[in-house]
């Protein structure tokens, strides 16, 4: 409840910037707390991995960067625009243009083939379908699946339908990647070659990610390390500290 | 995400479960076709008596005496004396009232007809030698009786094909000799096929003269007059002319009901009108009822497809597109559900006739449309709620359900 309004730093820009984040989830009662002041700042290009344990409020946190939640207190700047008083349309746009998600169990539309579901958010930015079926299949080809365009999610492999995901989530050019345990449904050798994406789309296109994971591999691919405990950020360790 | 972008993932959704979809769908067919068949059966039924009047005889108005409409204060009053309708009556009609173009003064009662050894019990219609033309009931062979006949009250009969098919069988019956209520009457002629009319067997009836008939059944007093008028629509002045010439011959007595075709036809088109209202209304309920099927399996696929809504939530879908496509997935369920009932209408009645070449089946337009409108608003109104409900399912909790 910082009664002084925060005064952004001008360097380094941030593309997620948290002040005190609070949430509280009412049900009847009993109230939980499930982010606790929560602070975090992720550099534009950054590549940086949560960790912590289970229902230590992680999920929580990332849908709140992703815009799917509100806080019930504190401040979120992403990429400079105060979020956490805009209207639920105007999310749904931040979320449609600014932020891919990837999800542990990929979430994809079980009637449609890998061209269409990566269309997904193209489908609510207004893009006419030829456009949307180029972009997607280029999405698709850059993943290492344009052999698979038509196939449906049951027609392909843990490893390859994490990767529709990827080319879903980036399908209107964000400005950050979202991940939520992105290997945690996959073998070891999937989960490599899905780090290698995240890690190619970081270095090559300086796309800024931050990777939610319980894998001390895939954390330590990253710049940096968030941990979270009981609603707080608790420690920010270097990479390959943890 | 555009209209069509809509009805394309609903057609995906549907096809998804056939049986499901076709079953729920199955429950507005049925409605459509109830309510389509049953407003089609009811102009059936219009269409009919039109015709069945039509055929009694163009422009009639039939008199009765005793005026129907005040059974209640004159006689309590005791006053009032009600005449009998005569063959004077009827001769004054039809020579003082020029919009009058024939009468036929009606004595009927049931009575013995024999010929040789056969016998019936049929219909004597004392009547006017204007009657085939008023009642618009030709003739088949030989001629009816003339005025000549009817002033002289000569014994002669013109007889329905149905008695004349009992007593004389394949036999010539013109200028045999039958026995009426015990007295002879030479046959001078047969009337063509009639069927009923106003409750009456017309082929099974024996017409004699007025004037004869008035001496077998021993009675001055006629049962009906039935009154030819011209077709110029004044139906009303016509009526009001012949109640105030009747009641000038019956010393100012209001003695006589006036029942003009158009009126009686009005009458029998407000029942039909009614009972067509009713019966669909009825239909209308199972329409209601597919309705709530809708909004049942709507509700079902919601839940089922909750992490598809908070997928599509999180891909940046607009609580009112998923509002639009959940509702638009309904108004296509139960569109489908009506045309399907439409069809399925129209193939009944292509059987129907086919069954019965006769039935004048009529299909009406609006209400086709009417059943397609509605079923489209029934998709509409039970698609609202469960619409409502997937478009206010929160992304994050959402995506979290299994």
């Amino acid at each position: 409840m910082g009664s002084e309004s925060t005064v952004l730093p001008p360097a380094p820009p941030w593309i997620i910037r948290t002040e005190k984040i609070r949430r509280v989830f009412q049900a009847e009662e009993v109230a939980t707390v499930a982010l606790a002041d929560a602070t975090l700042a992720v550099k534009v290009g950054e590549m940086v991995a949560i960790m912590g344990p289970s229902g230590s409020g992680k999920s929580t946190l990332m849908a709140i960067l992703g815009c799917l939640d509100r806080p019930t207190s504190g401040s979120y700047w992403l990429a400079g625009r105060e979020v956490t008083e805009l209207s639920d349309d105007e999310l749904s746009a931040v979320r449609n243009k600014m932020v891919g998600f990837v999800f542990q169990s990929f979430i994809l539309l079980q009637r449609s083939n890998a061209l269409e579901n990566v269309e997904l958010p193209q489908v609510y930015a207004g893009i006419a379908l030829k456009e949307r079926r180029e972009n997607a299949g280029r999405l698709l080809r850059s993943v290492g699946l344009g052999h698979r365009l038509g196939h449906k999610p049951n027609e392909l492999s843990g490893g390859e339908l994490q990767r529709v995901a990827i080319a879903r989530a980036l399908a209107n050019d964000p400005k950050l990647l979202l991940a939520d345990e992105p290997t945690g449904n996959l073998d070891r050798k999937s989960g490599a070659e899905i780090m290698d994406i995240f890690r190619r789309l970081n270095r090559e296109q300086g796309m800024s990610e931050v990777i939610v994971t319980h894998n001390a591999e895939v954390a330590s691919q990253c710049d940096r390390i968030v941990v979270i405990e009981d609603g707080r950020t608790r420690t920010e360790a270097a990479a390959g500290a943890v | 995400m555009g209209l069509w972008e809509s009805v394309r993932v609903a057609f995906k959704a549907l096809s998804a479960n056939k049986l499901r979809t076709g079953l729920t769908m199955l429950g507005i067919v049925i409605g459509v076709f109830a309510v389509i068949s049953l407003i089609s059966l009811g102009a059936t039924a219009r269409r009919y008596v039109a015709d069945q009047f039509a055929a009694m005889g163009s422009n009639l108005m039939i008199i009765i005496p005793g005026k129907r409409e005040t059974i209640g204060t004159s006689s309590v009053l005791g006053t009032s004396i009600v005449h009998k309708l005569t063959l004077e009556d009827a001769d004054a009609l039809r020579k003082r009232l020029p919009s009058i173009t024939g009468v036929a003064p009606t004595i009927f009662g049931l009575g013995l007809v024999k010929q040789d050894r056969l016998s019936r019990n049929t219909w004597i219609s004392g009547t006017g030698h204007e009657y085939p033309q008023v009642r618009n009931h030709g003739l088949g062979a030989g001629q009816f009786f003339g005025a000549d006949d009817v002033d002289r009250e000569r014994r002669v009969a013109t007889i329905g094909i149905k008695v004349r098919a009992e007593l004389f069988g394949e036999e010539n019956p013109l200028g045999r000799f039958i026995l009426v209520m015990g007295t002879p009457f030479r046959v001078i002629g047969v009337m063509e096929r009639r069927g009923t009319s106003l409750g009456f067997d017309l082929d099974d009836a024996v017409f004699i003269p007025v004037s004869a008939a008035r001496r077998l059944f021993n009675s001055d007093g006629l049962s009906e007059i039935f009154v030819q008028t011209r077709s110029d629509g004044q139906v009303a002045a016509t009526e009001a002319s012949i109640k105030a010439l009747i009641r000038s011959r019956h010393d100012g007595e209001d003695d006589i009901t006036v029942i003009s075709q158009s009126q009686m036809l009005s009458t029998l088109n407000t029942i039909l009108s009614a009972l067509t209202v009713i019966l669909s209304g009825i239909a209308a309920i199972s329409l209601v009822v597919g309705g709530i099927g809708i909004m049942n399996i709507m509700l079902a696929s919601i839940s089922e497809r909750t992490r598809e809504i908070g997928l599509r939530k999180a891909m940046g879908a607009r609580t009112r597109d998923i509002w639009t496509q959940f509702l638009v997935e309904s108004v296509v369920l139960a569109m489908i559900g009506g045309l399907v009932g439409v069809l399925l209408t129209a193939a009944a009645v292509v059987a129907a006739q086919r069954i019965v070449p006769s039935l004048p089946i009529v299909i009406t337009g609006w209400a086709v449309l009417l059943a397609v409108t509605f079923s489209a608003a029934i998709g509409i109104f039970f698609g609202v709620l469960p619409a409502r409900r997937a478009s206010r399912l929160s992304p994050m909790e959402a995506l979290r359900t299994e």
